[in-house]
């Protein structure tokens, strides 16, 4: 392997594992910005009109969407309910116990999640 | 330039019998000597044979012998002897002069060789001197070298004049200088080989600081990026498990932190709403199909009986209304 291949490997490396480390924060700020103000009946409320809908063009401004795509070509694992319950527990208790009793609302939340994975999957190919 | 010259001019040198090139030369000249000797020898017996013919010319021959007369010119023979003398003095003469060139030759080319070695010498001893790494058995060696060179050459002590007082005072001063020198290179290399110690010794140090520090940096680094990517993910993981499966927090968490209460409480199936936590009095949502809710803040466990809805009891007054009168 000549050396700017190695070089290239090494910091596509690099830049992976800065990018999954960048991500996460990124994706816990857009939820943040998106519940601030909301309650967990706010939230129940969202949860049932929109079901079946996808949540991220709500959830984020098309810049935010953009980025997040940008930044999820590392890959998206971790974004999981137990994640979502971490990133919004300290701010949102309610609607973190609210997620957590019903599993109506978790299941939902659940599809979701793995819809945004499914749609980055689809953007990265 | 002649032998006499040459001698005076090298200061006399011709008392060495030991040197094999004087000796070749002195045999050369005894047997050109002796060449010469015996040319002379046949110049006069050539001479005398000519000389006994023009007597015996005028003498009586005897009478009875009768001889063809054969006509014999003395002159001729006289001036022939002559000139062979002369051609073979002349011959005698170049091969001696030649032999003196050759032996001058020779005489050039030796002295210009001890002068080359002796021009070398001093040349290595300066090299020597000017590197300093020279060792002292080494420089002696050649201070005699050049010492037997300039012997050589006629300034040696075993000249019959002595050494001039001049080369003396030089050789002294050379001498001294070279103690010196010598003094001034040990001096010098054991200060390097001091400096080179502290060096070495510095390096050491400055390594084992640096490899400290290194691994300090390494440590506190691999503990932030532990930080960073485990830490509230792993915050929210634990809470996240607590959450949707109480039982099986882990122990340590926050959930196990606090006494994590059960609250008995009564709800009807499908109701929704607001309620106050019973631990902490945070409002808290009851999703229609939430049995079991956790307070995210303190933890405590509120569990809610659904009670089917109750059937709206009829009044009397709309009973005794659809009730038919008898």
């Amino acid at each position: 392997m000549s050396l700017p291949q190695q070089f290239k490997q090494k910091a596509t490396a690099v830049g992976e594992a800065a990018i999954s480390e960048v991500a996460p924060r990124l994706f816990r700020g857009v939820i943040s910005g998106w519940l601030e103000g909301k309650t967990a009946e706010n939230f129940y409320k969202f949860v049932k009109d929109h079901a079946g809908q996808n949540w991220i063009t709500e959830m984020a401004s098309p810049r935010a969407q953009g980025r997040i795509h940008a930044f999820a070509k590392s890959g998206m694992d971790w974004l999981t309910v137990e994640w979502f319950l971490g990133a919004i527990i300290k701010e949102h208790p309610d609607i973190a116990s609210l997620i957590a009793s019903s599993p109506e609302v978790k299941a939902e939340l659940e599809k979701q999640l793995e819809n945004i994975q499914a749609g980055l999957r689809l953007d990265k190919t | 330039m002649s032998k006499k010259e040459y001698g005076l001019a090298i200061g006399q040198r011709g008392s060495n019998s030991g040197d094999p090139i004087s000796e070749i030369i002195r045999r050369n000249m005894a047997e050109s000597e002796e060449k010469k000797r015996k040319r002379d020898d046949e110049i006069d017996e050539l001479q005398h044979e000519a000389k006994v013919k023009e007597l015996k010319g005028d003498g009586k021959e005897p009478a009875a012998i009768t001889f063809k007369p054969v006509e014999i010119d003395v002159n001729e023979g006289k001036k022939e002897a002559t000139a062979r003398a002369q051609a073979a003095e002349a011959q005698v003469a170049a091969e001696r002069d030649k032999r003196l060139e050759i032996q001058e030759k020779l005489e050039q080319e030796r002295m210009a060789n001890l002068r080359s070695d002796f021009t070398k010498q001093l040349d290595d001893l300066k090299k020597l001197l000017g590197e300093g790494g020279a060792s002292k058995q080494s420089i002696t060696e050649k201070i005699a070298e050049v010492k037997s060179n300039a012997e050589e050459l006629g300034y040696g002590p075993k000249q019959a004049g002595g050494t001039p007082p001049e080369i003396q005072i030089q050789l002294q001063q050379m001498q001294t200088d070279l103690q010196l020198r010598l003094a001034q290179m040990e001096d010098d290399r054991n200060a390097r080989n001091k400096e080179w110690e502290l060096t070495l010794k510095k390096y050491g140090d400055d390594k084992e600081l640096q490899q400290q520090r290194l691994a300090q940096e390494a440590s506190a680094n691999a503990e932030r990026t532990q930080l960073m990517r485990g830490g509230l993910d792993t915050l929210g993981r634990i809470m996240g498990k607590a959450m949707v499966d109480p039982g099986s927090a882990p122990s340590g968490g926050i959930s196990s932190s606090r006494v994590a209460k059960d609250y008995p409480l009564e709800a009807e199936e499908g109701e929704t709403g607001q309620f106050s936590c019973p631990g902490c009095g945070r409002e808290l949502f009851l999703a229609p199909d939430a049995g079991r809710v956790q307070c995210a803040s303190c933890g405590a466990m509120s569990n809610f009986t659904r009670i089917p809805k109750a059937e709206t009891p009829i009044s009397e007054e709309v009973k005794s209304e659809f009730t038919p009168a008898i």
